[in-house]
This record gives C-alpha cells, structure tokens and sequence, in this order.
C-alpha cells in the first residue's frame, strides 16, 4: 500500500517501543531516530488497520500471535541496508595479507563469519573475491553469516538482488556473476552455494555455536546501533569465536576504543583491523 | 580550520571543525560571550565524529553561558557516537539536539543519499533549498549510473517541483533500475504528466511491488473518467496481487464508477487477503453505503476481513450505527471488539459510555484499554468508574486510565499521576504520569518532580523529568 504520510509516534509510545525493540535485540533507537521508526513501521500499522502506535503497541503485547508480530517488528527496524564489494579495502587485504599469514602459520581450513550479514551482500562479495584471487579452489575456506533479521536472511539464500546493491561495482563483475531478469540480478549459484547463512542474534553469546570458532570476523555498521553495554558483549562473543590468531574487522566509522583492551589495533593503511 | 562562525540576525551559527574540536568550542564560546544581542546559539557538530570528554566540558560552558544570557542553544547534527557519548554521561536531557543541513555544501548534501537513515530528509531539505547549484548537481546525477543517487535526484528534483526536467525524468522510466523507474512514476505523478499515463499501466503489472504500487497512485494522479474501468479490468486478472493493486488504484481515483467497481468486486472475490483490501479500499469513500458495507464484513468468515471492516468503522464515524457497532464490542474476535470500541470513541457518543462500562467485565484485555481509551473521548462523567481501575494490576489500563482522566478530567488526572509518579512500580505509568504532570502543570508540580528524580531508577522517566527540570 502506498504510505500516504507516515502514522506520527507520541512520546510515551515512543520510550514503550523503543524499549521493546530494546530487550529484544539491543538495537537502541535515540530520540533523533523516532522519524525512523514512524517510517519503517507506517506500513506496518496500516496492514493491521491501526491508526496509532500505541495500538500496534497493543498488539504486541496482547495478540495471540504476538511472537510472530515481535518477528516482523524486528525485521522492519533491523533492515541494515548495504551493497556489493562495500569499504573493499578491508576485504581486499584480508585476501592478500590476511588468508596468506594464516597459511603461513599452518592453517589449511580457514573460517570467515560475515556476522551481521543483512541480505547477503558483504559475504557474497568475499566468495566473489576469493573466486577472483582462485582461492576458492585452492583452499578449503568456508564462509559464514548470520543475520538477526529472518526476512533479509531469505533474500540472501535467494541471492537475488536490485541494481541498488551495485553502487560501484565493477561492471565485468556484475557480468560473470549475476544473471539480469528484469530489475533483477540473479547471483550465480556456484557462488552462493559457498555461503551458509543462518539466523542469528549477536547479543547470544552462543550465536557461533553453529560453527565453532572463526579465523575472520566481520562486524561492519552495527556496532553503532548499541548501546556501550551491548557494544561490549557482542565483543566479548567474537572474542571468544575466534581463533587465535584471529582477525577481526569492524565499520570504518567504528571502534573498540573503550569498547575491549582484548584486541590489538592494526592500521594497514586502508582501513583498521583488530587483532586476537 | 577549527571553527566557522555566522551570525544571521539573533542567530549564531558555530560550526566546529573536524579538528581540534576544543579549540573550535573555546573559539566559539568566545564569540557567544563577545556578541550581543544573540538570542539563539545553534552548536553544528557535523565534523564531529567523535569527541574528548574535554569537549563535553566547554559545550556544558556553552549551555550555561547561553543560559545566563536567557538564549537558546541547539545542537545539530550530532553523530551516533557523540550522541551515544552525552547518553553516557547522562547529559542529554540537557541539550535539544536536532539535524539541520544548513552548513552542508551541495556535494556534502547528496553523498547523504547513501546513508538511508538520511537520504529522505536530505532530499527534502534540498527540495525546500532547491538553488540554481543544487539543480544542475542533481542533473548530473540523473546521468550517472549510481541508482540510488538517481533515485534520490528523481525524488529531489520532484519535491522541489522542478518541471525543467520533466523529459529526463520521463528518461527514467527505461531505467535497469527499478527504484529509479518507481521515483519516475511517482514523480511523473506528482507533475501531472498526463501524456505518460497510457504507459504507466504496464508497471502496474511488474513484479516490483513498489513498481506497481507507485504506477496505482500517479495512474490514479493523473486519471481521467475512463480509468477507473480501465483499472477494473485489473480486478479480473488471475493474480491476487494485481488485484490489490487494482483496488489500490481505484481507491486512490476515488470516484462514483471506481466506488461501483469495488463494491460488485467485493460480491465476488474469494481470496481473504484482497477482500480484506477491497473493504479497506471502501471504507475510504464518501458514500452513505459505505457504514453498511462494513457492518456486514462484521460477519465474514474471514478474521482479517472482519478486522478491515472494523477498522474502516474507525475511519467513517458512522455516527447512526452506534446500536449496531455496540454489538460487536464482545465480538469473538477480540480485535474486532477493539475496533468496534475505538469507533464509538471517535463518535463521541454519549449513549455508548454507559453500555461501555457495562460491558468492560466480560471482554478481553485489550479491548477493555480501548474502552478506558474511548471514555477519556465521551462526554459522559466516567471519572469514578475510571478512578476505580486505578489500582488494576495491569499497567497498561493504569497507564490508560491517566490518559482518560487527563481528558475529562484533568484535576483529577493532575492529583492521581503525582500519587503515581512516586508509587507506581510500573515505570510505563510513571512516565505517563510525568507527561500529565508536565502537560497541566499544577500548583507544586516541579516540587514533586524534584522530590522524584533521585529515587527514580528507570532511565526513561529520569531522563523525562530531567528534561522538565534541565537539571542533571
């Protein structure tokens, strides 16, 4: 349905959601962000007929099927968009610093854990890579990556996507790996057969369970949608999911400076990575 | 540089640089101190990514200087970690805090459309600061090949009602992309294009939701009386999707025919989900049938159909079908009850306050907040059924019941929210309670508020009376 103005969210009904979304996920939503939230969730409230928050709020806490609306909530104000070969720097020298260090301590399989993956694009970019350096092939390297969002994760296994994931992306690499169908880019599904995706919430300190341990963790724009308390457990689990040595990367506007004294701090000159 | 200052009329702008920002603040804090007649200081932290606890210390100099001189202070735009940083040190109740892209230049403005969470109040920023300069960077943008910066151009150049560009933007329409093809649509919409209108039927069939959805409402922008048959055709079509979008369009053309072709389409159609929608798309009509069209889809076999129409009833204030929407308020469905109630609320009918007390007893949960939601709108004396929920152990109908009072009765409400702000273990209630305080001011209010602030132990509620007080 087109949103015709967005449904405006009260004070009261804003603290109330906020703290909701809070409990849930960790994502804290500052007063600037309210604008955000009226804009994801509008739709939402019309679908259900609303014409307030606290109606919507309402429905979260009384309706039958209100773990199945908590899902859906979370997917609408977890929407972490990105783009295909996004703050490339830092993948182009995990592949030509980082994966041959490892080889040089002994590694024959090598890790890597896109964790806050949205739909698919940052993981998908590092098996594009890999392919391109012919790694892939050489050696035994799986990708991982996880998502709190149950909704971007389908995207993602679909691997279908808009031009928009495209900004600046090389138009030979567009060509060998997507498949154009309409507006739509079909990834190739040898490539996306090398990513294993799985839902999963940062905040668990359990979330890597589902592959042991990882030699390369990124965690790239999501650090800044937690409150320093969150910050330092999702920290602390990627700390005790990597190997050591372990790597992790973050976004370029993030920091672990009063976040983790764990990690050493590498500049390598186009970006930082942090060290285990 | 480590500070820009610009003085226009009353107002002073300081904008701090990327470096040195405590030299920047000290600079400008002289200049607050130097000038006179300055009445309105606003802080410009765009450059700050992020800042030393030195900083934190001169911008608190800032405030109290601004104070002493009965000025206003605004800090504009102010990243997550700064902000993350006056969150943490419990300084932000203290500051007003707003975005504000006065001091961005042109190119500033539209590297902004790729960060989501901006782009759309960047772009209409730049709509209402639309500027020669302006105009021939979002040109160029229109002949990139970046979608998004694209798709926010189109999206500019529309809100700004640039109708110089009408043909590249009609370009757009053959786009890869299909977020730049759906601004096009809107945009050609908004322009009143009417010589794209035939083409734009073609788009309502793409399987891009948001594609076929913008194509719906400029068709029904620009539609003229043969559309709404044209779009009828739709509501044959196998797909229930397209049949959405079709009652969609119709809805949007609002006229006599489309009302005609959405009502004998609701006699046929089988799928819930488009039924649902073509209630919906009915109950925005102005038509007298419209009340009893929703009335009988109380009787669907389909719960979402059920729920449409009752929400429409909320929508229409079918003020003569009181009787009829009473009944429903202990509807099977509790929603359906819900609905019902907030339809008698937006009434404002007297001769439902009494059945509403009745019946509050025997309904669910959330149709019982609705009903406290619906007295606090009737003009009927509900003040002591209300003052009797006030110890409900649910927090939420507590919460309501401060929320209804306030409304009918706010003596009332003002005595019963300072007896909650420092009892209530559910901080929900006491930040309403807080807000009602603050809304009616009574006599002492601010005492009691004071009285509070150290016992408080929620951040919300503290930060809530902080703020009333501008204390820390």
């Amino acid at each position: 349905m087109i949103q015709l103005g967005t449904i405006k969210i009260k004070d009261d009904e804003f603290v109330e959601l906020k703290d909701i979304i809070y409990n849930s996920s960790a994502i804290s939503f500052s007063d600037s962000k309210k604008y955000l939230l009226e804009n994801r969730l509008t739709k939402r409230l019309q679908e259900l007929n609303f014409n307030s928050f606290k109606d919507y709020i309402y429905y979260l806490k009384y309706n039958i099927k209100k773990k199945e609306e908590m899902e859906i909530l979370l997917n609408l104000v977890t929407i972490n968009e990105t783009y295909f070969l996004r703050e490339r720097a830092q993948m182009d020298y995990m592949i030509k610093t980082v994966i041959p260090e490892l080889q040089a301590k002994g590694k024959r399989s090598i890790k890597i854990w896109s964790s806050a993956s949205s739909s698919g694009e940052e993981a998908y970019s590092m098996a594009i890579l890999l392919n391109e350096a012919g790694l892939l092939n050489r050696m035994n390297i799986e990708i991982y990556a996880s998502d709190i969002n149950t909704e971007v994760l389908e995207t993602a296994k679909q691997g279908v996507y808009r031009s928009v994931s495209f900004r600046g992306v090389p138009q030979q690499i567009v060509d060998k790996y997507f498949t154009k169908d309409g507006f739509s880019f079909k990834l190739d599904p040898a490539i996306a057969s090398q990513v294993r995706f799985f839902q999963g919430n940062l905040l668990n300190p359990l979330v890597a369970s589902k592959f042991g341990k990882a030699d390369i963790i990124f965690c790239r724009n999501v650090l800044i949608y937690f409150d320093m308390e969150a910050k330092k457990k999702v920290i602390e689990t990627f700390h005790k999911a990597l190997n050591d040595p372990g790597y992790l990367f973050l976004g370029h506007s993030e920091t672990l400076n009063k976040i983790s004294e764990k990690f050493q701090m590498k500049n390598f000159g186009g970006g930082i990575v942090y060290l285990k | 540089m480590s500070v820009e200052l610009t003085r226009n009329k009353d107002t002073l702008r300081v904008v701090i640089g990327a470096e040195n920002h405590v030299e920047g603040l000290n600079e400008g804090l002289a200049a607050v101190r130097s000038e006179s007649g300055v009445y309105k200081v606003i802080l410009d932290l765009k450059n700050c990514l992020f800042l030393q606890s030195k900083s934190l210390a001169t911008i608190l100099a800032f405030k109290k200087e601004i104070q002493k001189n009965k000025a206003e202070l605004l800090l504009v735009n102010v990243s997550e970690e700064v902000h993350q940083l006056f969150e943490m040190t419990n300084l932000l109740p203290l500051f007003t805090i707003s975005q504000d892209y006065t001091s961005f230049t042109a190119d500033e403005l539209l590297e902004k459309f790729f960060d989501p969470e901006e782009a759309d109040r960047v772009s209409d920023f730049i709509a209402e600061n639309y500027t020669d300069d302006i105009k021939a960077r979002l040109y160029d943008a229109l002949a990139m090949d970046d979608p998004l910066l694209k798709e926010y151009a189109v999206l500019t150049i529309g809100k700004a009602h640039d109708y110089d560009a009408t043909a590249k933007i009609k370009e757009c329409l053959d786009s890869d992309s299909g977020s730049v093809v759906r601004a096009a649509i809107l945009v050609l919409g908004w322009f009143g294009e009417v010589s794209v209108r035939d083409r734009l039927y073609e788009f309502l069939k793409s399987s891009v939701s948001d594609v076929a959805e913008a194509a719906a409402g400029s068709i029904a922008l620009l539609a003229d009386d043969s559309d709404a048959d044209k779009i009828g055709i739709l509501l044959k079509s196998d797909s229930p999707r397209l049949r959405i979008v079709a009652a969609q369009a119709l809805s949007l053309i609002n006229d006599s025919q489309s009302y005609s072709i959405l009502l004998e389409h609701l006699k046929k159609e089988k799928n819930e989900d488009v039924r649902a929608f073509t209630v919906k798309s009915l109950a925005g009509f102005n038509k007298p049938g419209v009340a009893d069209i929703l009335l009988a889809g109380f009787d669907d076999e389909s719960i979402k159909v059920r729920e449409a129409s009752a929400g429409g009833l909320v929508r229409i204030k079918a003020k003569d079908k009181v009787e009829e929407i009473l009944k429903r308020i202990t509807d099977k469905d509790s929603w359906v009850g819900y609905f019902a109630v907030k339809a008698l609320g937006e009434m404002h009918s007297e001769v439902s306050a009494e059945r509403l007390i009745e019946a509050y007893a025997a309904v669910e949960e959330n149709v019982r907040l609705a009903i406290i939601e619906a007295l606090g709108k009737i003009k009927y004396d509900s003040s002591p059924f209300l003052q009797g929920l006030v110890k409900d152990d649910n927090e939420d109908v507590r919460k309501e019941v401060l929320g209804a009072l306030m409304k009918i009765k706010p003596d009332a409400a003002a005595a019963t929210a300072e007896k909650l702000v420092g009892s209530d273990e559910s901080w929900l209630v006491r930040f309403k309670a807080v807000e009602i305080l603050d809304t009616i001011k009574p006599e002492g209010y601010k005492d009691v508020l004071r009285s509070r602030i150290t016992a408080e132990d929620n951040k919300y509620v503290r930060e809530k009376i902080q703020n009333i007080l501008e204390v820390l």
